[in-house]
Order: structure tokens, then sequence, then C-alpha cells
């Protein structure tokens, strides 16, 4: 009745119809489930909301790429301020799981209040994605099940920048400068562990409560053998005293090398300030504005159009967009499924993506990102003074339990 | 652990810190002694000196204009004030001065934020005094040994203001006794103004030219309010050479106390006022009575 080229076509045509049908059914069963529901426990407002709220621009530019939805299913964020509060955060943790029902629980800045929400998301068996920053260890460590990092940890990036400074920038004699409590003295402890173990001597370690108006007399207590100082000192403010206060002592003219954490030398801000004094500073990363690389561009290219050119594209934007991809990236490979949380913490342990200055993000046992650090320095380039890649440090990995605790801290 | 030099370095922190203090704290122990009110608003006009002064450095590059702007700004905001606002709660001499002055801190600070915003600022030290002096083996900076002797400057020209001038009598006799001022004449309101005017013009300016070295941000004025109270209350009221010892007190022991026990360090000048409190009510240097 038919030839053979006909019989041909109609089958295709009755396999077209049926694939069409699948997919409608697919569809249909995804929109039926309602969107993936995910809450956002973040900093909005208090000390750490600058970094938070930037972490947010770099989420929302994801998410807008994707048109907020993955495999056909609507993507719902559900975000609230917990005014950098750990008592907030937890309130506000317990409301998006238990009241609004998000699938995933997304967290800001905040370490301390992150050790507490990873405890509740573990009893709530809820998975949570740290999407800003939360140095200390104990986010990840000891393991959880439900509980990932995809920024970075204390020491993932001062333990071989320590390492760093001897070998390559030749410095052997060194002090450790910073404020006296767990965020500040893990990251001194780590930069002093590579640094040793490369060869070099930490010849004093200087601390001081947090809130000290002047630092001139700890300046003034610097061991005339310290070659460089590893500084740390969190809030925008005592970053800019610390610096202002290194440069009024005349350090720089000493030939004393600053070599430190990235957000003593963030574009936006330190270098906006002390321009010219800053070069030469050296700092590790995981983001470098000026890292030449297809991804980079692309990205910095959608945040400019997005935000336009008032603050410039920082590492906290990028994070939070690669965090944002990573989740939706897990997602995809479990076709939106976001009720099976089995599958989705399995789907985040085999996610690899690409980072806008690492060439792969994954996650290790722990949770915590595996990704490459960038060494970066301050130099004059076309005109502009600017944080220039030095090197990169391929695929750190969160150091052991315990390696970034000071000892008696 | 301290040798010579470090010694002096130390020191010459601590007379800076407490150069610093003394052009807050010596406008609030004016007025605080004349006028019996506690201005919990000055610490605002040390921050906003420090973010006109800013303004006006960015606009013209003169860091003397800059000091001028910083310092007629806190005038300006000390007059609105006294001639606004605390005119009319004299008379109740109870919380509400003190409640009316910590509201006006809350309007100011929005204020600043919503014209400066939230975002941190710095004042880069001019580049004639962006040196470093060699003082027996230690680098120092030029700009804090100018804050001293600008210090000392401004205590000579206030304390001769004070003890060789009519209108120093004028204001000493309205510390010792109102009444009996008025009674002989003087213009007590008036003198009450010019005083918190005069106030309020120290905190614009060492709020300016403290900015190098504290920075420019909105909080500036609840950090710098802890410590002027610290130093009225351990110096006392009514002393002008009292209140620059106090100042200089605290500001060494505070810059020495972060050398010989870092960890306590946040501790020392509250720990003073403690002692004080206990021992002497009236501050060190206090004219009498204990309130």
């Amino acid at each position: 009745m038919f030839g053979k080229k006909s019989q041909s076509i109609i089958s295709g045509f009755i396999l077209l119809a049926f694939a069409f049908f699948m997919s409608c059914l697919g569809v249909q069963a995804q929109t039926s489930k309602g969107p993936i529901k995910i809450g956002i426990d973040i900093e909005m407002t208090g000390v750490m909301s600058e970094t938070s709220m930037n972490a947010k621009m770099g989420y929302d530019l994801y998410l807008e790429e994707i048109g907020y939805q993955v495999t056909g299913r609507k993507i719902k964020v559900i975000e609230y301020d917990n005014k950098t509060d750990p008592k907030i955060s937890m309130e506000v943790a317990q409301k998006l799981v238990e009241k609004d029902k998000a699938h995933i629980l997304c967290f800001g800045t905040n370490s301390g209040a992150a050790i507490a929400v990873r405890q509740y998301a573990e009893r709530a068996k809820v998975p949570m994605v740290v999407v800003a920053m939360a140095g200390a260890e104990k986010v990840t460590l000891p393991p959880s099940k439900y509980a990932f990092r995809l920024t970075y940890a204390d020491g993932q990036g001062e333990l071989p920048l320590g390492g760093y400074a001897y070998e390559k920038l030749g410095l052997r004699k060194m002090a450790l400068m910073g404020v006296d409590y767990v965020g500040s003295t893990g990251k001194l402890w780590s930069f002093q562990q590579g640094f040793e173990k490369a060869g070099g001597k930490i010849v004093q370690t200087i601390l001081w409560p947090l809130g000290d108006m002047d630092l001139a007399p700890q300046f003034a207590r610097l061991s005339s053998d310290a070659e460089g100082i590893f500084p740390f000192i969190p809030g925008d403010i005592s970053i800019n005293r610390l610096l202002n206060q290194y440069f009024e002592m005349g350090l720089d003219k000493k030939g004393v090398r600053l070599v430190t954490h990235w957000t003593m030398t963030a574009d936006y801000l330190p270098i906006k300030t002390f321009k010219k004094k800053m070069l030469g500073v050296t700092s590790m990363a995981m983001y470098c504005l000026d890292f030449d690389s297809p991804e980079n561009r692309r990205v910095t290219q959608l945040y400019y159009k997005k935000y336009g050119k008032k603050k410039m594209m920082n590492s906290d934007v990028a994070v939070g967009y690669e965090s944002m991809k990573f989740i939706c990236k897990a997602l995809e490979s479990i076709d939106g499924n976001a009720e099976d949380t089995e599958a989705f913490i399995k789907a985040m342990h085999s996610t690899k993506i690409e980072g806008l200055c690492s060439k792969s993000l994954s996650v290790d046992q722990n949770g915590n990102v595996i990704r490459d650090f960038v060494i970066r320095q301050v130099q004059e380039k076309d005109g502009v003074i600017k944080n220039v890649v030095l090197d990169v440090i391929p695929q750190t990995h969160q150091p052991p339990e315990g390696y970034t605790v000071m000892p008696g801290k | 652990m301290l040798n010579v030099a470090m010694a002096i370095s130390q020191l010459l922190n601590g007379l800076a810190f407490g150069m610093l203090l003394f052009l807050l704290a010596a406008g609030l122990s004016l007025m605080f002694g004349l006028m019996g009110i506690v201005n919990l608003a000055h610490g605002s006009y040390f921050m906003v000196g420090a973010f006109s002064g800013l303004t006006a450095l960015e606009a013209t590059g003169s860091f003397l204009l800059a000091i001028l702007v910083g310092s007629l700004s806190g005038t300006f905001l000390g007059f609105l004030t006294e001639r606004f606002f605390l005119r009319r709660v004299y008379s109740l001499r109870h919380h509400e001065p003190i409640l009316l002055t910590f509201a006006l801190s809350l309007v100011l600070s929005d204020l600043s934020l919503f014209l400066w915003s939230g975002t941190p600022r710095w004042v880069q030290v001019p580049e004639y005094l962006s040196f470093t002096l060699n003082i027996a083996g230690n680098f120092y900076p030029a700009y804090r040994l100018a804050i001293i002797l600008g210090g000392i400057i401004i205590f000579v020209a206030i304390y001769l203001f004070q003890e060789k001038t009519l209108w120093g009598a004028i204001v000493r006799a309205g510390v010792d006794d109102k009444e009996m001022a008025t009674g002989l004449g003087i213009n007590i309101p008036l003198v009450f103004t010019i005083v918190f005017c005069f106030g309020a013009f120290l905190a614009g300016f060492g709020g300016f030219v403290g900015s190098p070295i504290l920075g420019v941000f909105v909080g500036l004025d609840i950090e710098i309010i802890m410590l002027a109270l610290a130093v009225v209350i351990v110096g006392g009221i009514g002393s002008l050479p009292g209140c620059l010892v106090t100042c200089l007190f605290l500001g060494i022991a505070d810059t020495f106390g972060k050398v010989l026990w870092p960890a306590y360090s946040s501790l020392t000048i509250y720990a003073i006022l403690v002692m004080v409190l206990l021992v002497r009510p009236t501050g060190l240097f206090g004219k009498g009575g204990t309130n």
C-alpha cells in the first residue's frame, strides 16, 4: 500500500509525535510540582552586607542568564535578611525550610552563623550551600552530608601563599599581624604553616582586640627583622586603617613587603583609596578582574551590562555567580528534581563547572570547593593601577582539620 | 621587650592620640561645665566635620581649606543644636537633654548615611606632611607630630583666652556660678551659644584632622563619643588644663596598654574610669559636687 519511502516518513512522523507527547507530559509533570524553591539566608544589612550583597549581584546575574529555570522547571528564589545576626540567621533558616518549604538552603557570609545553620540543616535534612564567604573550617569539617561550601575555606589560599612568599617572592623572615579572633588567627596560622614548611621563619605575631581605633602602636612593635608582613583584619574601615598606618609609618619605603588576603587589596576600595601606594602589594584570591579567560570576560561583560560601571566587578560577585551556576548545573543533571534530596547531594558531588578564574570547580568529600587560586599583585598596567595575575595555584583543597586553628586560640 | 626607641615611639603615639581626644573632649567638657548638659551629639560634629572636610578636599584639593570647612560645619551644627533644640529644654535639667541630643545624633548619623553613603572613606595626609622622621632610630610620621604640635598651640590659645581676656572671665564666671553671673548683667544665653559653637568647632576640627588616622565613616560618632565621655568622667568638669592632662594620660595609657597587655588593651581606658569613679567621683581635676 505504501512505498518504503512513505513508510519511513510515516514512522518518523509517529516517532516525532511520540517524543513531543512525552516532552509535554514531562513539562506538565514539572509544572505540577511547582517551582524549585531556593531559600537564601543572607546579610542584606549589617557589617557583612557588603560582601553578601555583592554575592547576591552575582547569583542574580546567573539566574537571569538562565531565565530562572532549569530543564523547563521554574526557579523561585526566596530571600530574607539575617542582618548579620546569628540568631536571626537561625530564625531565617527555620522559616525558609519549615514555612516556605525551600528545597535548597543557601547561606551568605557569617562563619559563626553558618556553623549553627549547618547543624539545623543536618537535622532538617535539607542541603545547605554557602554562596558568599564563610572561612571557618567548622562549616565543612567534620564532614556533613548536607553542607556544601562553594567559596573557600580558611587556609585554602593562605597555605599556598605562604609557600609562594618564600619560593617566588624571596621572603625569608616575616611577621603576622591581625585581630585576635578565630576568623583572623586561622588565616595567619595557615600562612605560617605554608611559609615555614617552605623554609621561612615567622619572627613575630602581633595580635590585638577587635575594634582598635589606632594601629600605630602595633606597627611600632614590629620587629626590624621582618622583611615582610602577612596581615589580616576584617571590615572595610579596619582594612583601610591598617593599610594607612602601614604607609604612614613608612614601612613601604623601608622595603617591608605586604603579602596578604584579597580583601586587603580589593580594587574597589583599598586601591581606589591608596592608589600608587598599593603598588607591589601581593595577595591570593579566587578572582582577579585582570585574569584572561573567555568565561571571565563574558561574565564581566554581563555584569557591567546589568549593573553599570558604578561598582567594579569583584571576587564576591564572581563567587556568587559561580555558586549559583554550580547549584543549577547539579539540578540540571537530575532533571530539576529538587525534591529528591539524595539525588541532589549526589549530583553536587559529581558536578564540575568552569569558574571565572578557575579551570574547574568541584567539591571534595567534605562538600568544600576545590578550585584554582590566583596570586595577584598590584601593578600599573595600561595606565591603570590594578591587581594583575602573577601566578595560578591549581586546584587547591581545604587543609585538614585543625590546620587553621592557631595554638592557644 | 620595650626598648628606649620603641618607648619613645609609643609615647609619641600616645601623645598624638591624646591630642585628638583633647580636641574632641575639650568642647564637651566646656559644654558640660557651663550648661550641665551631656551632649551625646558631640561625636556627630566630629564625624560631620570629617565628612564635610573630605568633600571640600575632593572639590578643591586644599587640605587647609578642608580643615576650615570641617570646623565650620561642626560649628554650624553646634549652633543649630543649641539655638533651636537645647534652649527649649534647659529648664528641664533631667534626662530630656540627654535624650534629645541622643536623638539628634541618630538623625545626624542617618543624614550622613544619606549624603555620603555607607562606604568608608579615607583622607590622605597632604604631601608636605607625608614623610617620616628618624627619632632615636625609629621612623615616626610627621603628620602625628603635627597633630601634637597643633594640639599644644590650640590649648595655649584657649588657655590664654580663658585666663587673660574679659570673655574668658565671663565664661569662667558662667561655669562657676550662672545665677550670680546673670545677676551681674552677663547675657548667659549668648555665652551658652558661643561656648557651644566653639566646642562644636573644635570637634569639627578634630574630626577632619583625625581622619587620616581614624578614617571617615558612619559610626565614627559612636566610636569617638564613648572615649570623650570617658575623658570628661576621669578628668572632671570645668578645668581646661585638667582636660588636657587627662586626655594625654588616657592616650598614653591606652597606647602602652596595647604594647604591654595587648589581649586586654581595650579595657585600659575603662579600667581607669572605674577606678576614678570609685576613688574620686568628681574626676581627677573636677571642681567639686558629685553630679
